[in-house]
């Protein structure tokens, strides 16, 4: 119970992780950062989160959805539970994210509240699932 | 039973062939018997000497051969002599000589070389031999060693020889095999002794004497008794010739003949030759023999013959004629000319005589005339009977040819006359007969007679008495005649009556006759029994009164007043109640006149003719419907006379025309001249193959010309009606209008034709289906479209079409199948698939291209369905482009909103953040407020100028120099303190733009070459000359030292929202290049980029030149120059 578990954002947009982080930050969980799909897919390997939240839509080669894909194929990964962000709010992008095996999706702009809910939740926190610090 | 010869004797019949044959001879004609006599003559005279010289030539070459073979047997025995005398020497000298001699005292020594010198010795007959004998005959050498045969007596001559020391000779042989030789002796004496003390022999066989000639002669040896000892004598009958041999001593005992004999019949030989000859010879002069003999013959006779023609001729005719005088001496001629004499004479007499003749015959025929008038009048038989009428005391010679029996006969028995009576008539005849003999009462009766030549006739026989001036009855004086002639017309006369009153009672007519007032006189059965009588006679003496109902009868008489009054024919037709029944009766009456224009009455016939009535009504009625029924077809009629040439035509037929119907008359060229001149040909060809019988139906669509001179589209249809022959005699039919029908037809033509043309030019493809559900159209934009081939989906069915489409689209498209399948099922719509329910089908050949796929069930029969196809790749790549730009751009938005939502909201529920802390989050949601109200900014001019499309542009003469200078000068980038660096090649760059947008290009160009140089460098900002193919034009040009970009990233620079960074350092709207390229190829210009990556980016933005700008200022600075 001491340990509130290991968070990995891949996000290209440094604002956005800082972001991230300072929304975790009183839950004192320990927040892994990767600026692009390449490098999200070595931390995941390296670090083995807890928790995965994954920017959809990112420069280079492998999108959040070839991320995703990729855990939810891996028989060691496939527990861990991939949380999708994505500006693309139509029904057919969580359709194809749901697809790819995510577990949950948020919508960006979203608020702090809603984004620590669904971390507690699939961390099992009831603190967090509240979405207060 | 008599003898019978099987052969008569052959004598008999030479007999009677030589007596026949001199029958014949003496038959013959003179120059016959000349001719023959003269042949036969000259026929014994050539065969006799024919014999003669035969004979003669025979004789001659007998002869000759006898001397020719007499002197071959002479050489011969010349020849036999020579030889042996040379043969006879030899021996001698081989006899004579010492080594013979010798040899015989040598035992030893002889029998080596005395053969060998015997052989030696050639002697002229190659046959002969030479031995040598010793003293007491003994062989002790011989010429060949053959052993001789032994020779008979050879030994008793030898011994002799021997004996006697003197040669001997002998001819020896046995008779028996006939070998004889000749055998010479020759003692070899010793000249000291004188002794013989051998011989020497020299035989030669017979047969080698004669030296043998092949030919035609045989010869022979003969001995003194003529005996053949070798050789051939010849055939019995052959020519020999015999010669003695004189032999040489010691042979001259020898007594030989040779004979030379040749075969009679080849020496004849050549006599057959002649005796050819003979025969052509003789053949020839028989020949001239006959020639010379009739000829001589013809003119010994001809005399004879031309005098025994005239001869003839006066026979034959009966009357002297001249004949040629005979100009001859001889005593033919003295003949000819007696005859002649004799025939002067007798041809006066004879015309005495012949005129005699004829006036004795013209006198007898004067009185033959009168005689033959007499009896031709009388034609009758006359008799007259005695008294008792029992004996015929006269019959006239004419009444032979009335009873047809010699009247010589009649008269000696009467009762002949009777025979030939008819049996029922002989009473009549008998009582007519004793009434006169009793009562004198005259006979005129008749009766049948049967005449022998000329059958059954009938008689009339009239008799009367004659009575003496004593009263007694003197004779019965009567004809006889043939009145079967006047009889017979009699009967013809009564059949006639028969016959004709048959045909009127069986004429299917009721015929009548009337006389002056009316009454009948005889009517026939018809006419009775409509009157209710069952025979004509009934009604004779009555009137019509008697006959029909009252007022009928009233009409009847009127009529035949009236006839009788006019004299004319009165015919009509009325209807009657005949049984109750309503009939018509056609009735004919004419008054009867005779020669002289006397009225006797009327004769009339009448008949029913109910039937006819109701056909022609019917035929009426028909011909009434025909009418109606072309009146109400609207057509016009037409009916042509092909024969007369004349055309009728109906009133509907002009008015069709607008013509009144006395405004055409009825001529075959009223039609004619009417019809179009481009028809006329083709109708006038079809009206001909219809008469020709080609056709079974005149049918043809023509124009033509009304009264206004326009012309009118009518269908003409008719049929020729043919006489028996097959020649059409009428031809008629009818004229429809179809004007208004084949103007709407080329209405339609123009109007497919039209919309022909509009599907053409159609950018739609269509396609339509059939009633039959087939493709029977497909536009030209449909094939462009798809990229099928127009005849290739002809014919198709639905179902075919969507499998070629099928293979042409993109194969795994999941749309694609269910837009197919769903336009197989028939469904109108598809649901969910594509905007408003549309089909669309991507095809990935000919090229790439969405088609937009309509289905419409036509209401038209004819057009079951149509499929129509629109090409929307354009306005799907649109619709694409547009969603797509929408999810970027919300994108865009929503991110810097992640940034200023969340900060915002850390700050709001935690205040527990330090001062800095607290700044840079507030600093963080203003910067990301900054860009979004920029990526607003910017959206919104982006999409002011592509609505806009440059409209709101506000152009005017730009100088890119001075531009450049005032963003050199004016530009400041946050928080960095480089400069740009302006390089300005030309004084001066005109170009036409609006001032704010071609600012605000250089400006967001000059901004991306700050921000991607984050680490500094020198940014040139350059304007200079740059000239494209197109025209003169300017560019400014901006280059950085920064971090460059990849060339997949120089491709998309001008796509909105695309950013070459992607680290997150550097911020921007991903928009500024886009309204870069935008206002820049709305001037008219272009957007180049190079760059390289960590070395640098270089961005030029081309203009074109403003011509009229540039040329005005070259123009000042030229003045300024000056």
């Amino acid at each position: 119970m001491n340990n509130p578990g290991k968070i990995l954002v891949v996000e290209d947009r440094p604002e956005i992780r800082l972001l991230v982080a300072m929304a975790v930050k009183p839950f004192g969980h320990t927040l892994i950062e990767a600026d692009s799909g390449k490098a999200g897919l070595a931390a995941i390997h390296l670090h083995r989160p807890d928790l995965i939240l994954l920017d959809v839509m990112m420069p280079g080669e492998i999108n959040g959805f070839g991320i995703c894909r990729i855990v939810k194929q891996d028989p060691e990964l496939r527990d861990t539970p991939v949380v999708m962000m994505t500006a693309l709010a139509q029904a057919s992008d969580i359709e194809e994210g749901m697809a790819a095996g995510a577990d949950d999706y948020i919508v960006k702009p979203f608020s702090l509240v809603a984004l620590r809910s669904i971390i507690g939740r699939l961390l099992g926190r009831s603190g967090e699932e509240a979405g207060r610090p | 039973m008599g003898r019978w010869y099987p052969y008569p004797d052959t004598e008999l019949i030479m007999l009677n062939a030589l007596r026949s044959l001199r029958t014949r001879f003496e038959n013959a004609s003179l120059q016959r018997k000349i001719a023959l006599t003269m042949g036969v003559g000259g026929l014994l005279v050539t065969a006799a000497i024919a014999i003669a010289a035969f004979m003669l030539s025979r004789q001659l070459i007998v002869t000759n051969t006898r001397s020719i073979l007499a002197m071959s047997a002479q050489q011969q025995e010349r020849e036999v002599v020579l030889r042996m005398e040379s043969a006879i020497a030899l021996a001698r000298s081989l006899a004579n000589n010492t080594v013979t001699a010798n040899a015989l005292a040598d035992n030893l020594g002889r029998m080596t070389y005395l053969a060998p010198l015997l052989s030696s010795q050639s002697l002229p007959f190659p046959g002969a031999k030479l031995l040598l004998t010793d003293y007491r005959g003994r062989v002790v050498a011989a010429s060949s060693s053959n052993e001789a045969e032994p020779v008979e007596g050879l030994s008793d001559l030898v011994d002799a020889t021997l004996t006697s020391g003197n040669p001997g000779g002998a001819l020896l042989g046995s008779s028996s095999d006939k070998s004889f030789r000749l055998v010479a002796v020759l003692p070899v004496v010793y000249r000291l002794t004188g002794q013989a003390e051998g011989a020497i022999v020299l035989i030669i066989p017979a047969g080698e004497l004669l030296q043998k000639h092949a030919g035609k002669y045989q010869f022979g040896l003969l001995d003194a008794h003529s005996k053949l000892i070798t050789g051939s004598l010849g055939g019995e009958n052959a020519i020999r010739s015999i010669v003695h041999i004189d032999f040489p001593q010691p042979l001259g005992a020898v007594f030989l003949s040779v004979s030379i004999s040749q075969d009679r019949d080849v020496a004849l030989h050549e006599l057959d030759t002649l005796f050819v000859v003979f025969v052509v010879i003789g053949a020839v002069l028989l020949i001239g023999v006959t020639v010379i003999s009739r000829r001589a013959a013809r003119f010994l006779t001809q005399p004879l013959s031309e005098l025994s023609f005239a001869a003839e001729r006066i026979s034959q005719s009966g009357r002297p004629e001249s004949i040629p005088e005979m100009r001859r001496d001889d005593e033919l001629g003295s003949l000819a000319r007696a005859f002649h004499q004799m025939l002067g004479r007798l041809t006066d007499s004879y015309d005495v005589l012949e005129r005699r003749v004829e006036e004795r015959t013209a006198a007898l025929q004067a009185s033959e005339q009168k005689l033959a008038s007499i009896l031709a009048s009388i034609q009758d038989g006359i008799w007259s009977l005695t008294p008792d009428g029992r004996q015929l005391s006269y019959i006239s010679p004419s009444s032979t040819s009335v009873t047809g029996i010699d009247s010589a006969i009649v008269q000696g028995d009467l009762s002949v006359f009777f025979a030939a009576v008819h049996a029922d008539d002989i009473e009549v005849i008998q009582s007519a007969l004793r009434r006169l003999i009793d009562d004198g009462e005259n006979i005129d009766i008749e009766f049948r007679f049967n005449n022998p030549q000329k059958g059954l006739r009938t008689l009339q026989a009239r008799a009367h008495r004659v009575v003496g001036d004593d009263g007694s009855v003197i004779r019965l004086d009567g004809m006889l005649s043939d009145v079967t002639q006047r009889s017979e017309a009699e009967e013809q006369l009564r059949r006639r009556e028969l016959y004709l009153r048959a045909i009127l009672d069986n004429f299917p007519f009721m015929v009548w006759l009337k006389d002056a007032d009316s009454r009948f006189l005889a009517v026939n059965q018809r006419f009775a029994e409509a009157a209710g009588r069952s025979t004509g006679d009934e009604l004779r003496g009555l009137t019509d009164l008697d006959a029909w109902p009252a007022s009928l009868a009233e009409q009847y008489r009127a009529d035949d007043r009236e006839v009788m009054a006019s004299g004319q024919e009165k015919n009509l037709e009325e209807p009657v109640e005949i049984a109750g029944a309503r009939r018509w009766i056609e009735a004919f009456k004419k008054p009867v006149v005779t020669p002289e224009g006397q009225i006797l009455g009327t004769v009339g016939f009448a008949r029913d003719i109910t039937e006819r009535k109701e056909m022609q009504y019917q035929l009426a009625k028909s011909e009434e419907r025909w009418e109606l029924a072309v009146a109400g077809s609207n057509d016009g009629i037409w009916d042509w006379d092909i024969r007369s040439g004349t055309l009728y035509l109906s009133e509907r037929w002009k008015e069709m025309l607008g013509y009144r119907d006395d405004e055409i008359s009825n001529r075959y060229e009223e039609w004619e001249e009417r019809i179009h001149p481009e028809d006329r040909e083709r109708v006038l060809g079809e009206v001909q193959r219809h008469l020709d019988g080609k056709t079974d139906l005149y049918q043809v669509e023509h124009r033509v010309r009304c009264k206004d001179g326009s012309y009118r589209w009518i269908l003409a249809r008719g049929k020729a009606i043919r006489d028996s022959d097959g020649r059409p005699s009428r031809f008629l039919g009818s004229h429809s209008d179809i004007h208004e029908r084949i103007l709407a037809e080329s209405g339609l033509k123009l109007r497919t034709a039209q919309l022909n043309a509009i599907f053409a030019l159609s950018p739609d493809g269509f396609i339509a289906f059939g009633e039959n559900g087939l493709i029977e159209y497909a536009s030209t934009a449909f094939c462009v479209l798809t990229g099928l081939d127009g005849n290739d989906v002809y014919g198709l069915s639905e179902r075919e079409l969507l499998g070629l489409l099928a293979l042409r689209c993109l194969s795994d498209s999941r749309s694609n199948l269910k837009v197919l399948e769903s336009l197989e099922q028939g469904n109108g719509k598809v649901s969910g698939e594509g905007p408003g329910g549309r089909h669309l089908l991507e095809l990935d050949k000919p090229e790439r291209r969405v088609l937009e796929i309509g289905r419409r069930q036509s209401a038209e029969r004819s057009v079951s369905k149509i499929f129509y196809f629109r090409d929307v790749t354009y306005e799907t790549e649109v619709d694409r482009l547009k969603s797509e730009f929408l999810s970027t751009a919300a994108h865009e938005l929503r991110t810097p909103m992640v940034s200023i939502l969340g900060f915002s909201e850390l700050l709001l529920e935690d205040s527990g953040f330090d001062k800095e802390t607290t700044h840079e989050l507030i600093d963080t949601i203003h910067r990301q407020s900054t860009l979004m109200a920029s990526i607003i900014d910017e959206l919104l001019d982006l999409a002011r100028i592509e609505a806009r499309r440059g409209q709101d542009f506000v152009l005017e003469a730009l100088d890119l120099c001075q531009l450049a200078r005032e963003v050199a000068k004016s530009f400041r980038f946050p928080n960095d303190s480089r400069g740009i660096t302006l390089h300005l090649d030309v004084v001066q760059a005109n170009i036409e733009g609006d001032r704010r947008k071609v600012t605000q290009a250089i400006n967001n160009v000059v901004t991306n070459a700050f921000k991607y140089s984050p680490d500094g460098g020198e940014i040139v900002l350059t304007v200079r000359r740059a000239d494209t193919p197109t025209g003169q034009g300017y560019a400014v040009s901006v280059t950085d030292q920064g971090v460059g970009m990849t060339p997949e990233s120089v491709a998309r620079v001008c796509e909105r929202f695309f950013r070459a960074d992607t680290s997150g350092r550097i911020l921007g709207t991903g928009l500024g290049m886009s309204i870069v390229k935008e206002i820049v190829d709305l001037h008219g210009g272009t957007v180049g980029i190079s760059s390289e990556l960590n070395q640098g980016t270089e961005v030029v933005l081309g203009f074109p030149a403003n011509h009229a700008q540039s040329n005005s200022i070259a123009a000042l600075s030229e003045m300024v120059g000056t």
